[in-house]
């Protein structure tokens, strides 16, 4: 962690890789307790973050109480963060190549 | 009928199962091969019925690496052996583990395809802690330089796919295999906007990486089809109760030479 009381390093508190909702959810509970009107969200050595975390994280930190400023987010981390801001909820769609009756597979058949 | 090769995999260990059910003993005389798949199928019915009676495999090399897999020590994030990790756990060193592993030589492209494959496992391992409700959940891969696939698997014993969507009493009525198709297009069972993006991401990330997935789930199966020229589409499956899994197996094989996705374009999230 940062010498400084407000600066939450992401890759110290969660890990370089920032894949789930609860992580987002960790890092906001951790600043929450901090004694500070203001939180530094720090992204050095952040190497990636999923969609689940950006989405989970832009949405709480909207709501959050606190005034929260980021730093050295790498270009992984902002293009995620951008894409969930600009998507907003809209989803991927994935269209099955096949729309046919399931195939029944039994032991008895193999 | 022609089955796709990784649900080869897991009807042969269905035959496995059933023949232990029937004779109390497990028979893996004729086993010649693991793949990622059958590792934690077999691995995972081995300590949860805590079998103790086996026919080895007959092959020397393929019992060496059979009693390597059943030892609980083999969970690891070290050595050069395919690892088998819980997949809760997987980390920043479990990640790089793999990557030394699955793209040990040369391997041009690799962080994009590093950064494809983080955020396909990050996904899969997402949803298994956020809807599964599983007690465990184990997770390897394999990089076959000469068979010139990656696979890795993910395996829980949680409610399902279809029982999650059932025990929240989403879409009632449906055969199994299309509560998996639905979840694979994006319908959640989470509450709130921006949820039930992860499954059709990966469908699409994976097909365009020049890779297949398979999922089996309950007492269905799907099969998302990116490389088998012989299938040419998707493909759905029921399954008897005796080929059922209680539980969720996701696998998925990137091929030779992986095409790496830039995700953050194209709609793919």
């Amino acid at each position: 962690m940062s010498t400084n009381e407000n600066v939450i390093k992401l890759s110290s508190l969660i890990a370089k890789s920032l894949a789930t909702r609860e992580a987002a959810e960790k890092l906001f509970r951790y600043a929450r307790n901090i004694k500070s009107d203001t939180v530094i969200f720090d992204f050095s050595d952040v190497d990636f973050a999923s969609r689940s975390f950006a989405h989970e994280y832009a949405k709480r930190k909207a709501i959050f109480e606190k005034k929260v400023l980021e730093r050295n987010k790498t270009v992984t981390v902002r293009k995620m963060l951008a894409l969930v801001s600009i998507r907003g909820d809209s989803k991927p769609e994935y269209v099955h190549s096949d729309y046919s009756k399931p195939l029944h597979i039994s032991l008895k058949n193999l | 009928m022609v089955y796709p090769q990784m649900l080869k995999e897991y009807l042969e260990y269905c035959k496995y199962r059933d023949n232990y059910f029937k004779n109390g003993k497990l028979n893996l005389a004729n086993l010649r091969w693991f793949y990622p798949s059958l590792t934690l199928l077999l691995r995972e019915f081995i300590v949860s019925m805590n079998v103790s009676n086996f026919v080895y495999p007959s092959k020397g090399n393929i019992t060496d690496y059979f009693k390597f897999i059943c030892n609980p020590s083999s969970i690891s994030t070290s050595g050069s052996s395919m690892p088998v990790i819980e997949a809760k756990r997987m980390d920043d060193s479990y990640m790089e583990h793999i990557y030394k592993i699955a793209f040990s030589g040369k391997f041009e492209e690799r962080t994009a395809v590093q950064n494809d494959i983080k955020y396909i496992f990050g996904e899969v391992v997402a949803n298994i802690d956020e809807h599964s409700k599983c007690s465990k959940s184990f997770f390897t891969a394999q990089h076959y330089m000469n068979k010139g696939f990656f696979e890795a698997a993910f395996l829980d014993n949680g409610i399902t796919i279809p029982g999650t969507f059932k025990q929240k009493g989403i879409l009632k009525d449906l055969k199994d295999v299309e509560y998996i198709k639905k979840a694979t297009e994006g319908i959640s069972t989470k509450e709130g906007g921006g949820r039930g993006h992860g499954l059709p991401s990966i469908c699409k990330i994976i097909k365009d990486m020049n890779g297949d997935i398979l999922i089996v789930s309950g007492n269905g199966a799907l099969y998302i089809n990116g490389t088998d020229k012989y299938l040419k589409e998707d493909m759905v499956y029921s399954l008897s109760d005796s080929l059922k899994l209680g539980g969720t197996l996701v696998s998925l094989r990137l091929h030779m030479p992986i095409n790496p996705v830039d995700f953050y374009k194209d709609d793919y999230l």
